[in-house]
Formats: structure tokens, C-alpha cells, sequence
């Protein structure tokens, strides 16, 4: 939090608009927060994370074994973990 | 699927009580890919399992197997993207083995987490949208990317004796960052040489003995099929903004986020990171 406030304090007082970029360096530390912000995957999106997978099939028919439970197996193009898919 | 069923309530209280749930990358199954011979013998057992039984079988697909590993039914992923169908095949298996309700085998854990990085290396979290609504390609990929010392020595630096002026981050290290700048699509080949052009440059701001106050901005065309290994001349144009403090150890903050990027006449958004 500090350091973000003395960032801004800094780039306030160096703060010209510059005329090769859109954003004015006064503007900049806030711009670029609450768009990198915004970007951010949201929680909802994040649901995917609140399931229990295993890394991989044979681990999963070994726990399945174990605990006496069915295997569900997806088997997908990309990367679906980091959405890429 | 994520966006789908994978992000449904219903689904995932299914998966977590009766279920041990596992995703593959079909990438990772290849000849040369990296899962085990061990492992990829297993997939395609699986595959071959579903045939046999004269059942959906391919690629994409949702597997449910008994506890023994012995298979029970499949789901192609166009009829398992929707919950309405996906549901019914779950509560089948269930109800069909008497498996009684309980805690997840396996706690959750966040899936992208990046890799883990030397001393004087750091990692930087990518993530990328589009803007068409109502659509998978909305919901975020990730990627990550790792700076070596070389990289960040030709980033940024707290020197008081540079003069304050531009550089020019080399297209080597720029590339490893903005390889990543596009939206979802069916093709995930990243490789850098799909890049046509980049810019990316730095500024100081301010610098105080310790610390500089670094001012980055650039663009980046690269050439990026939507489908992998089919032409279509498609890419995605960006323009971007971004900062980082720099201190003699490296960098405390960087971050980057495009300003304007259309992938055709799609709009799309970009925002990187450091994640320590």
C-alpha cells in the first residue's frame, strides 16, 4: 500500500503527459492497476479451482481404488488449468 | 468445459463427493509429449475401452470409470459442455455403484500457479480476454513467463549514472512476454516466431537514489491461426502501457496492460503482472 502511494506521489510530481504514449505519466500507476485489475480472473471464474484433481490418471484409478469412489477423466486439446483450451 | 459445467455448483459438489477427478491435456499424450509411457498407455486404454463397449469415444471426451478402472460410460465434450446432460450421466454412475457421499479425495488447489523460479529470476502472470460476450472466448487464459538476469539486466535498472532517456528492450526478452498477446482461440501455439513486429521501450520517471520509477510502453502484430494447423491469416495487433519499480535487487513491481488490441475485428484485453 505504501509503496503504491509513494508511486503514485512520484509519478505525480514527474507527471507531463507524454505526447508518443496515450496515457499520461500522472495518469499512469492508476491507469494501469485498475486495468490490470479488471483483467483478472474472477472469482467466479476461479470455480474450477475449488474441485479436488488429481495430476494424473493413474493417481486417480489408485485414490479411486482406495476410497472406493468412480473416476471422472476429461481429456482435452490445450491447457484447460490455465484456461487455454 | 471450465467455463461450462467445470464452473457449475452442481457439477463440481458432484465431482468433489462422489468422484476423483482427473483432466488430461491431450498434448501431454502424444508420442513426444511428457506424460509417462505408463500414463499414456492408460489414456488409450481408456479410448480403446469406450470403443469396444461401442460407446462415444475420442479426443474430448468426459470418461467415468469404476473404482477397479473399469469403463463405465463417455460423453462427447459438444453433449458434455452442457450440465443439463453432463448431470444425468454423473447421478447414473453414482446411483448405480451405491457410492456414498463424502469429502473430496484430493483438497482443491489453485491449477495455475506458474513455475517455480531461480534467485534471480522472477515469474510474470499473463492473462488475456476477449471482449465477445456470451461466448468461452470471454472467460481469461493464463500463461505464465519466467525473466532470467539477462532479461531484467535489459529492462530496467536503479543505475543513477544512466542518463534518463529511452531504451529498447531486446526483441528476445520482449518476445517472451508478448508471444502471449491474444485471445482465446482453439490454436495455443505460442511459439514467438509467429511474431511479425514488436516494440518495446522503457523510460525512467523518477529515481531516487534507490529505487527507479520505470514508465514501459510498445506494441506487438503477431500471426495467430484460431485453429491449430489451419491458415487463416488472422492476428492480433496490441498497443500497451505499463510500469515497474526497479530497485538494485530487481524489479518490485512490473506491470503491463494493453491500451488497445483487436484480434480481427474482435476486441481483446491483456494484463501482465509480477507475481512474487
Amino acid at each position: 500500500m505504501f509503496r503504491l502511494r509513494w508511486t503514485a506521489v512520484v509519478l505525480a510530481v514527474a507527471g507531463v503527459a507524454r505526447a508518443d504514449g496515450p496515457v499520461a505519466d500522472a495518469d499512469l500507476v492508476k491507469f494501469v492497476d485498475e486495468r490490470v485489475a479488471k483483467y483478472q480472473p474472477t472469482p467466479e471464474e476461479k470455480v474450477f479451482d475449488t474441485i479436488g484433481w488429481a495430476t494424473e490418471i493413474l493417481t486417480a484409478e489408485k485414490l479411486a481404488a482406495e476410497h472406493n469412489r468412480p473416476v471422472f477423466l476429461f481429456t482435452h486439446d490445450g491447457h484447460m488449468g490455465v484456461g487455454r483450451c | 468445459m471450465r467455463a461450462g459445467p467445470l464452473s457449475d455448483p452442481k457439477v463440481v459438489g458432484l465431482l468433489n463427493s462422489y468422484f476423483v477427478p482427473v483432466y488430461t491435456s491431450n498434448e501431454d499424450y502424444e508420442k513426444d509429449g511428457s506424460a509417462s509411457a505408463a500414463e499414456k498407455k492408460e489414456r488409450n486404454r481408456i479410448w480403446r475401452a469406450a470403443l469396444d463397449a461401442k460407446k462415444s469415444s475420442g479426443t474430448v471426451h468426459v470418461y467415468l470409470l469404476d473404482s477397479k478402472g473399469t469403463y463405465l460410460d463417455s460423453m462427447h465434450v459438444a453433449n458434455a459442455a452442457d450440465s443439463k446432460k453432463l448431470i444425468p450421466m454423473l447421478e447414473a454412475v453414482v446411483a448405480q455403484l451405491k457410492t456414498p457421499a463424502g469429502k473430496p479425495v484430493l483438497p482443491p488447489a489453485p491449477q495455475s500457479t506458474g513455475p517455480k523460479v531461480a534467485k534471480d529470476e522472477v515469474k510474470l502472470h499473463v492473462v488475456a480476454r476477449g471482449f465477445n460476450k456470451g461466448s468461452w472466448r470471454e472467460f481469461p487464459g493464463e500463461n505464465w513467463v519466467v525473466l532470467d538476469a539477462k532479461d531484467l539486466a535489459a529492462i530496467g535498472t536503479p543505475d543513477q549514472d544512466k542518463p534518463l532517456k529511452l531504451w529498447d528492450v531486446p526483441k528476445a526478452t520482449a518476445a517472451k512476454v508478448l508471444t502471449y498477446f491474444y485471445p482465446q482461440t482453439e490454436n495455443n501455439n505460442a511459439d514467438p516466431k509467429r511474431i511479425e513486429s514488436l516494440a518495446m521501450t522503457v523510460c525512467p520517471l523518477t529515481r531516487d537514489g534507490a529505487k527507479a520509477v520505470l514508465r514501459i510502453d510498445g506494441s506487438v502484430t503477431l500471426k495467430h491461426n484460431f485453429y491449430p494447423r489451419r491458415e487463416d491469416g488472422q492476428r492480433a495487433e496490441a498497443k500497451f502501457v505499463g510500469y515497474a519499480i526497479w530497485s538494485a535487487t530487481g524489479p518490485e513491481e512490473l506491470k503491463l496492460v494493453t491500451t488497445e488490441a483487436t484480434y480481427g475485428k474482435e476486441g481483446f484485453g491483456v494484463a501482465v503482472r509480477l507475481v512474487k
